[in-house]
């Protein structure tokens, strides 16, 4: 887990260049980012800015038009997105994306079965498996959703599916985290909790979020990137990021009103 | 262990042991055409329960399952008429054959989703009744492949009876049954589930959906190749009609009536269907136009299935 961390020269991941094409839409134009073992880094951006496509050129769900990514000094450009999970990657997605007709401790036992070898075994149930059990339980506990273990997933509040989001992606174990606006459509309360849970997350854990709320973001990160049109727009501290003229601009000029 | 996990694959155990039970008291007292209908249904059930594999549980909408179907029931009347392979052998080959051609067939399908694998898998079945009429010098072309002896078991000899034959059947069923439900509750089994619901998250946890679901494919290829040998040692006779489209839409038919994702289901989908073509075929000749209704009804009113239907009525 630290062995990588320790070495402080290798950035956790690195995008040089990157770039996704639709068609004629440059999604994601010319990125390049390297965010530092353990750091803890926001991307902003007006809707459309191609947040979302980054995290899937990153996670491997889509392969990139151009450009490098690497992890720990690893170059993972063409590596199978299942592949980059084992290697310590996880993300959440911004759309609730979850098994909706299993119940929460089924869809917290999947994960849980992801890096292992158990999950091609054909010969006993999967209820006498003793070991993703009990990490599923213990995540389930974590997250505070105990007694909503049988639960079916579809038939839960959009706040407890945001819990499992986030739990599902910390069975994974993951040494970089990519959260895709973990908060979207919770309550301020809700959000205040998720903030909270993201805040206490193993110091060692490289986080990327995307996030609209700039409290959410000032409350987490040290550092943010803006986006605008799938090109890097700038960066900075939150501070930094909040008093800058030009960011303040792209935000109201794409007719979106944050306070940043 | 999660004790309290068990207790609806106890209950399910339970009532198909009962169920099974019924199905190998009954079967003497029963007229012999009863009997011989509920071999097919038996060898059916096989072949739907397969399906519901790739269909129910990975959602894998395949509509070629009567090609593997096919391939065992090829297998076994080639080898039977022209190689006097044992019954064992037939089995074997037929199985081992179509699993094999079902991986070649999954490395082509898989490339698809959605609808584009519906019609891939159309396509499949398509071929496969195209070669069943064309290549005459293996299939026999139209004519198929005639005088199908029944098999010789072990301990019972020649099961050549009605009944003899009947719990052949019925013994690999129940076989059969036993390694469906293993896998359907295994670690692999909650997998193909996950992929059924959600894709891009199972690969995002690190699994390697292709390979999930092409040992899905070659799974079901198995299963329904040893209900097509069987098929072909009930029926005496292949022939292209054995393997038509019309044949793969009664596979899916089977499942969607039952109650895809339930095994269970589509068991009852298969018994179903087969009692109901022959009591059918008594009054019309349009069977199809039959089924055809029997698939808008459950559409339009049972959308989970009769066992859909009866648990909404508990
Ligand atoms: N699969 C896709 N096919 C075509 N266009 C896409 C696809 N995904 C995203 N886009 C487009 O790429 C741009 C960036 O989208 P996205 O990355 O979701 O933005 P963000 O997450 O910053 O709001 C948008 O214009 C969007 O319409
Ligand atoms: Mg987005």
């Amino acid at each position: 887990m630290t062995g990588h961390a320790g070495d402080g020269a290798t950035p956790a991941v690195e995008c040089e260049g990157v770039t996704r094409r639709f068609g004629g839409l440059e999604a994601v134009s010319q990125v390049s980012l390297s965010l530092a073992a353990g750091e803890r880094r926001a991307i902003i951006g007006p809707n459309g800015a191609g947040k979302t496509t980054l995290f899937r050129l990153i996670s491997g769900e889509m392969p990139v038009t151009a450009g490098r990514v690497r992890l720990f000094g690893r170059d993972i450009t063409t590596t199978p997105c299942h592949r980059r999970t084992q290697l310590g990657l996880g993300r959440t997605f911004q759309i609730t994306n979850l098994f909706p007709t299993l119940s929460v401790l089924d869809n917290l036992v999947l994960a849980a079965l992801g890096l292992g070898r158990t999950k091609f075994s054909m010969l006993r149930p999967l209820w006498t498996y003793r070991e993703p059990r009990a990490r599923a339980l213990e995540t389930l506990d974590t997250v505070g959703l105990a007694d909503r273990r049988d639960g079916i997933v579809r038939t839960l509040s959009h706040g407890e599916q945001r819990q499992i989001e986030m739990a599902l992606a910390l069975l994974t174990r993951p040494r970089v985290l990519l959260l895709d606006e973990p908060t979207a459509g919770l309550s301020p309360a809700e959000s205040a909790l998720m903030t909270r849970a993201i805040q206490r997350l193993d110091r060692t854990i490289t986080i990327l979020l995307i996030e609209h709320d700039m409290d959410v973001v000032f409350d987490i990160v040290s550092r943010i990137t803006v986006l605008h049109l799938g090109r890097f727009f700038a960066e900075g501290s939150p501070a930094e990021v909040r008093q800058d003229p030009r960011v303040q601009e792209i935000y109201f000029g794409a007719g979106e009103v944050t306070p940043c | 262990m999660d004790v309290a996990a068990t207790r609806a694959p106890m209950r399910l155990v339970t009532g198909l042991a009962v169920a099974l039970a019924i199905l190998a008291g009954l079967a003497p007292v029963l007229p012999s055409y009863v009997v011989i209908l509920m071999t097919e249904g038996l060898i059916y059930a096989i072949a739907a329960a397969s399906l519901d594999l790739l269909l129910g549980f990975a959602g894998l909408p395949s509509l070629g399952h009567s090609a593997f179907f096919a391939v065992g029931a090829y297998t076994t009347a080639i080898l039977v008429t022209r190689h006097q392979a044992s019954f064992g052998a037939a089995l074997a080959a037929s199985v081992a054959l179509a699993a094999i051609v079902s991986a070649a067939i999954a490395l082509l399908v898989l490339r698809a989703t959605g609808i584009y694998f519906m019609m891939i898998t159309l396509a499949v079945a398509l071929c496969a009744w195209g070669l069943a009429y064309r290549w005459v010098s293996l299939t026999g072309g139209d004519t198929g492949i005639v005088g199908i002896p029944r098999p010789r078991v072990p301990w019972v000899g020649l099961a050549s009876g009605t009944l003899s034959f009947y719990y052949t059947v019925l013994a690999l069923f129940v076989g059969c049954l036993a390694l469906y439900l293993l896998l359907i509750w295994s670690p692999f089994g909650k997998t193909l589930v996950g992929i059924r619901d959600s894709e891009s998250r199972m690969r995002v946890l690190g699994y390697n959906v292709f390979l999930h679901k092409a040992v899905a494919l070659v799974i079901a290829g198995a299963f329904a190749g040893l209900a097509g040998s069987l098929y072909a040692y009930y029926n005496g006779f292949v022939g292209p009609s054995t393997v038509d489209l019309a044949h793969s839409m009664q596979f899916v038919l089977m499942v969607i009536v039952g109650g895809p994702g339930t095994l269970v289901g589509p068991l009852i989908g298969a018994f179903a269907i087969t009692f109901l073509e022959k009591m059918v075929s008594v009054f019309t000749e349009r069977w199809v136009m039959v089924l055809a209704a029997a698939y808008v009804v459950t559409a339009l009113w049972a959308p989970r299935g009769m066992l859909g239907l009866l648990r909404a009525a508990r």
